[in-house]
């Protein structure tokens, strides 16, 4: 039984297949299996394949997004029942979002599907995000990375109103924070005093990663 | 196996109307009637004569009566099949598909370790096979360069004995000069399949015969045509009238010229071996008044092929096309843009088969790195080909309807289902962002296929014949040896 259902939900994230992921993980829960094994070996692994899939060439960005979705909604399911005190191994947190007034959403959901699948806790803000939510959110959930998109030259500056921000809130030398979009550069990021500018989806996994070490 | 497919408006584009194609026909009808065509085997020319030809046996002269033609175009099979050593990679050839095919009959290479050009070994043909045989796209493997480090007359044996081991796909080709030559060739592919009667049942070779421009049949060669007739392996005749020179500078006259070269050959193969499998081929090109050599990169070329396949089409007939030629020395720029222009009418005619890939310098060199490149440029123009397909899954307003404005398409399951034939995905092409390719080494496109050849030549291994069969291959080629080499 153990064996059977840790294999369903990463034969559920190997096959794309949400629905299949979100019934496993309803019978963890069900059937008092550990959520946590649940997690790290059952979704946890076929997760791991997908992405080595992905990054030798064998599968596209949809398969690995949909992979993330599952492993995604399935934790929202599992994660509530972990016991306390316990946290699910990640490569480390991230809160990523578009900075107020823009709402371009695409690029950074491919950045935060790309990092959940390569093993972070990603918190995604969505588009138009306030510097108040960046900010409640890094303090909350303890997040190691914040990661904001911008795809206007216009609302670039709002990059710099959260990085002031967490300076305020005394967060920033808790947060790592990396920053990316079309019209954003390395330069800027220096300019702003960012840790990291990622250029793209694949990129900024390589740049968390690196960061974190 | 990837077959193309060709029932896209697109991909029959048209050179010629009904009016000028039923012109050419009477034109070719009248040519062959009253000029005639030399044959010089007098096996031939005795079929041909004892069909009801006015032959005249001193000049070698045959005059074909249109009847006759008729006759031979009702007898042709109107679909055929070229089937191949593991059956997954048959491929029927009925109008629906375009195969792709590697070029052929190449005398030299440039080493892949070395840089350096030099003649080709079987060794060099063995690779090229390899390579072949790993490409999806490729449907038909035409030994791509000749063994010259074997015995002269043995050497087309020797060929296709590498071939038939190193591909496990259908190996067309075009060198056999003497009907001795065909019979040996025969028995080395019949053992391939099991026999010479599984071979007339599943044929996985077939022939080329060139033609002499103007309208004229060698002896050997098309004496080894009607004996591959006889056994059920597909054959046809390749003209190469060059427009100004051994054909009319004009290409309707050219392409007369050459329509009656295969139609002579038709004749002659459905009159020995009535319904004998055969494709209609062709290819005419320009001769350069300026530098006094024949184009393979010109866009008469590229005119002259597309003509051949409506040509096929009007006599109901598989065709085959060459393509993707090029006049270059080594791989890259002259040979890419060449052979964009050169395999785009053929791609766009609706060919069953276009061949061309991985020769350079006007069909003479092969580099694994072009055929590669090749490939590719050939997975584009399909693509290009397709068109766009309009109707409800492809319209996907309910989809549209369910996203929304601001939402993303890219977990969607009707993405997954489409994205991988939809758009075409580069295996070469270089998407990456400056950074990243700087990062990857700045590799030039030639660069990357050098590296994927030798990927390949490390990772695939086609099926192996059997222990057997390939000692009794060996057999075979050595009593040829010693037959062919006496007789020369």
């Amino acid at each position: 039984m153990p064996e059977n259902i840790l294999n369903r939900l990463k034969d559920a994230v190997l096959k794309y297949d949400v629905e299949s992921a979100v019934e496993a993980a309803n019978e963890v829960i069900k059937t008092g299996f550990d959520p946590l094994e649940a997690i790290e070996q059952g979704l946890g692994d076929g997760l791991r394949i997908v992405g080595e899939k992905f990054e030798a060439g064998e599968i596209f960005l949809p398969e690995l997004m949909i992979a993330a979705q599952a492993m995604k909604q399935s934790l929202a399911i599992l994660k509530p029942a972990l016991t306390e005190g316990t946290s699910i191994k990640a490569l480390g947190r991230v809160v990523i979002g578009t900075v107020e007034g823009d709402i371009h959403d695409i690029g950074k959901t491919i950045v935060a599907a790309m990092l959940t699948a390569s093993g972070f806790e990603v918190y995604d803000l969505g588009c138009d995000t306030p510097t108040s939510k960046f900010v409640d959110t890094v303090k909350d959930v303890e997040a190691d990375i914040i990661g904001m998109s911008a795809l206007l030259t216009t609302t670039m500056p709002k990059m710099t109103e959260v990085v002031n921000a967490l300076n305020k809130a005394g967060l920033r030398d808790k947060v790592k924070v990396v920053v990316g979009g079309a019209p954003v550069s390395a330069a800027w990021a220096k300019e702003i005093k960012a840790d990291a500018y990622a250029e793209d989806a694949i990129a900024a996994v390589n740049v968390a990663k690196k960061l974190l070490q | 196996m990837i077959g193309f497919d060709t029932t896209s408006q697109l991909s029959s584009c048209h050179i010629l109307d009904k009016e000028a194609l039923d012109a050419i026909h009477h034109a070719t009808l009248e040519v062959l009637e009253k000029t005639g065509v030399i044959v010089e085997s007098d096996e031939a020319l005795g079929i041909l004569d004892e069909a009801g030809c006015t032959v005249d046996h001193r000049r070698h002269l045959a005059l074909i009566p249109p009847h006759l033609v008729k006759e031979a175009l009702t007898r042709k099979p109107k679909r055929i099949t070229l089937n191949a050593r593991k059956p997954k990679n048959d491929l029927k050839l009925d109008g629906s598909q375009m195969f792709l095919c590697t070029d052929g009959s190449g005398t030299h290479t440039i080493d892949l370790e070395t840089g350096e050009r030099r003649s080709s070994i079987k060794e060099d043909l063995a690779m090229s096979a390899k390579i072949a045989d790993h490409i999806e796209a490729i449907g038909v493997y035409w030994p791509m360069i000749t063994s010259q480090d074997m015995p002269a007359p043995a050497r087309v044996l020797h060929d296709l004995e590498t071939s038939i081991a190193n591909t496990e796909k259908h190996v067309m080709f075009e060198t056999t000069t003497t009907p001795d030559e065909a019979r040996f060739q025969i028995e080395i592919a019949a053992l391939a399949v099991g026999g010479k009667e599984e071979l007339k049942r599943r044929p996985i070779i077939s022939s080329c015969h060139c033609t002499i421009a103007p309208l004229k049949h060698d002896k050997g060669p098309t004496e080894a045509a009607i004996e591959f007739s006889r056994a059920g392996v597909p054959v046809y005749f390749l003209p190469m009238p060059q427009a100004g020179a051994t054909g009319p500078i004009t290409l309707a006259g050219s392409t007369v010229v050459g329509n009656a070269e295969s139609l002579s050959g038709l004749v002659i193969i459905q009159m020995a071996a009535p319904g004998a499998p055969m494709l209609y081929s062709s290819e005419a090109s320009n001769f350069d008044m300026k530098n006094l050599r024949w184009c393979a990169g010109s866009p008469e070329c590229g005119l002259l092929t597309a003509v051949s396949s409506e040509l096929a089409r009007y006599y109901e007939m598989p065709s085959t096309s060459a393509g993707f030629s090029t006049d270059a020395k080594m791989p890259g720029a002259q040979a890419c843009y060449e052979k964009a222009v050169t395999g785009t009418l053929p791609v766009f005619a609706g060919y069953d088969i276009v061949g061309g890939l991985g020769l350079l310098d006007a069909c003479t060199l092969f580099t694994p790195e072009q055929l590669i490149i090749d490939a590719e440029i050939a997975g584009m123009l399909h693509q290009l080909a397709q068109g766009i397909e309009v109707n409800e899954e492809t319209l996907a307003v309910d989809l549209i309807h369910k996203i929304g404005p601001g939402g993303n398409y890219l977990t969607e399951k009707h993405t997954l289902e489409h994205m991988r034939k939809e758009h075409f995905i580069p295996e070469l092409a270089d998407r990456h962002s400056y950074e990243a390719w700087k990062k990857a080494g700045s590799k030039t496109t030639v660069e990357a296929a050098r590296k994927k050849a030798k990927e390949i030549l490390k990772e695939h291994q086609p099926a192996p014949l059997e222990k057997d069969v390939q000692k009794e291959m060996g057999e075979i080629i050595r009593k040829a040896e010693r037959q062919l080499i006496r007789n020369t």
